[in-house]
């Protein structure tokens, strides 16, 4: 059945002019061919791209809505509530991730793709570091390298859906406790800084192993200090952030980098960033949280010995660790509808 | 549909859009930044630029008023339903099911298992002497297993962390486990596989999946007593991310 579907929608494909199933907007993130780069993709129109990204989202969704449909219908037998909103909502979802992809495609990609293969040309740096003399780079040179990978990172990452949607569930789940756009913007950080931080290894040339492991062991540590409530937020965004818009671009960075440095491979170091873009937004979502809980226990220090009895200060500490701004967290023991938390 | 209702919903259609472009800002000042200041060169695309960034807005705001209306509900509901049904198996095979049915189907996937199966396939033919069916055949043999093993990883870490959420188990100690593992097998595994194993992690979150398995997990949270949506709902994502990395690992110390 599935195959059948797929065998249809390529051959719907081919006949809009596709005859590469590979070419599209779900490029593999890390392995670029040149069409990214170089002109090949501006040949297309923007309408027949279109038609490709909305079959390809469908092949994405096919097994999801198959599974879905399996265990609804044999295993649950439940009646959905409001299928038609269910299936408008689908399709919204079909729809603007096409339109995404493929805007992203037209207008984003290949100047920021450009940009950061230019940027680790030597004829920008202004010198050729790469002769005889001078075999290592210097990596004080690459200042508009970093700041680019920094807010490349940061600005891709507040754009992108998959953090949105986790970011608004969790603003949702916290009774408001936590801003989603706070979360985000501390995500964005962490994958700003951490690209930096990539970018600056590949050019001083070194180890990547020892920079995740000690980035590892920075996350072990923390976790044991930070508050409880937002250890499986802030784990759960490590690996959101390498979605759609950062990885084509961020990969474009570290190809191009470790293309042009002498004494660096590729692959290696092309992989390098992804790792880095996963690991730094942990140890930035739990520090976001932990400047939290430092300001809110500074704030309620002198509010203690002035007043001194107000019902709304939490007494435990339990509960001091898990209120990360003034409002408490939802409580636990409602296990009829979550829909009513949600805050509007 | 009344005018006044019409109103409304462009009204709330425009605010959409607003906050979308807000979100798309930071990107656009840094393009704009690096070409005018940095490059010192014109907009030369003006025309798809904004052709583009229109479809771009409109992309992810349609996309976030699909989410609200279609995968959060449906995640949600059906994580209240399998709760009432009270069944563990048909929960974990649900789980299994939608980790693995999304992942082996990954267009992103299937490209890098095709990329990863020349890189380590023309390794061996430098040593062993292959032929060029040989090499073919092999290619295609290891590209499946990678795609296997992967989407077998993701339903397993669908299945570990929906049990996690029954059982109410602490994730850190879970997920710094899987954290050691990673690094150990890093240290021993042969060094063309460990991108791949590391790239594997990031494609399998994709774009619908994320928001679909976060609303299970915290459905799932919500409607098992003792359960904090916010501690116990979150969680999936991240295992969802390392097993890739552990199993693409095995498989190169394997092969």
């Amino acid at each position: 059945m599935v195959m059948l579907a797929i065998d249809t929608i390529a051959l719907a494909l081919q006949g809009v002019g596709f005859n590469d199933f590979e070419f599209g907007n779900w490029m593999p993130p890390a392995w670029m061919p040149p069409a990214w780069t170089g002109n090949a993709v501006e040949k297309i129109s923007i309408a027949g791209r279109l038609a490709a990204s909305i079959l390809s989202t469908i092949v994405d969704i096919l097994p999801i809505a198959g599974v879905i449909l399996f265990f609804q219908m044999v295993v649950l037998r439940r009646p959905l509530a409001n299928p038609q909103r269910l299936f408008l909502g689908f399709f919204f979802v079909l729809l603007g991730l096409s339109f995404f992809l493929v805007g992203l495609d037209v207008a984003l990609f290949p100047l920021g793709s450009e940009m950061a293969r230019q940027l680790t040309e030597p004829e920008f740096l202004g010198t050729a570091w790469d002769n005889e003399q001078n075999p290592s780079a210097d990596w004080r040179m690459f200042y508009w390298t970093y700041l680019f990978a920094f807010s490349i990172g940061f600005s891709a990452t507040i754009a992108e859906p998959a953090l949105i949607a986790v970011a608004m569930k969790a603003e949702e789940v916290s009774g408001g406790a936590l801003r989603a756009k706070n979360l985000r913007w501390a995500v964005a950080v962490g994958v700003g800084v951490g690209i930096t931080l990539g970018v600056f290894r590949i050019i001083a040339g070194h180890s990547l192993p020892a920079y995740i492991v000690t980035a590892y062991l920075f996350v072990v540590v923390q976790t044991w200090f930070a508050p409880k409530s937002i250890v499986p937020l802030a784990y759960d965004s490590g690996g959101v952030t390498t979605s759609t818009i950062t990885v084509p671009i961020i990969t474009a960075l570290g190809l191009g980098l470790s293309s042009q440095i002498p004494g660096r491979n590729v692959l290696i170091d092309g992989f390098g960033l992804i790792a880095f873009a996963c690991l730094f937004p942990i140890i930035s979502v739990m520090g976001y949280a932990q400047i939290g809980q430092w300001l809110n226990q500074r704030q309620r220090k002198p509010a203690k010995q002035s007043v001194s009895s107000t019902a709304t200060v939490p007494s435990t500490e339990e509960q001091a660790q898990t209120s990360l701004a003034e409002r408490p967290l939802k409580e636990k023991l409602e296990p009829d509808d979550p829909a009513q938390d949600s805050p509007n | 549909m009344n005018l006044q209702s019409i109103k409304i919903l462009l009204q709330k259609s425009l605010t959409a859009l607003g906050v979308r472009f807000r979100d798309l800002l930071p990107i656009l000042i840094t393009i704009t930044f690096f070409q005018l200041f940095v490059f010192q060169q014109g907009l030369e695309n003006l025309g798809s630029l904004i052709i583009g960034l229109v479809m771009v807005v409109c992309g992810l705001a349609l996309f976030i008023s699909g989410l609200e209306m279609g995968l959060f509900p449906l995640g949600e509901q059906m994580a209240r339903d399998f709760a009432k049904k009270g069944s563990l198996f048909w929960l974990v095979a649900f789980a299994f099911s939608l980790g693995f049915g999304t992942t082996f189907a990954e267009p992103a996937l299937i490209a890098v298992a095709q990329k990863a199966s020349e890189l380590v396939v023309s390794a061996d033919a430098e040593e062993f002497l292959l032929d060029a069916e040989q090499i073919d055949r092999k290619q295609k043999q290891f590209a499946f297993v990678l795609r296997l093993m992967v989407a077998v990883a993701v339903g397993l870490a669908l299945v570990l962390g929906v049990i996690r959420i029954i059982k109410g188990w602490p994730l850190h100690y879970i997920i710094i486990g899987g954290y050691a593992l990673v690094v150990s097998m890093t240290l021993i595994a042969p060094k063309t596989i460990v991108g791949i194993a590391y790239d594997s992690g990031g494609v399998t979150t994709s774009t619908i999946t994320v928001p679909l398995t976060a609303a299970l997990g915290i459905g799932l949270a919500s409607c098992i007593k003792g359960r904090n949506s916010l501690l116990d709902g979150f969680g999936l994502i991240a295992f969802a991310s390392i097993t890739p990395i552990i199993f693409v690992l095995l498989l190169g110390m394997l092969w």
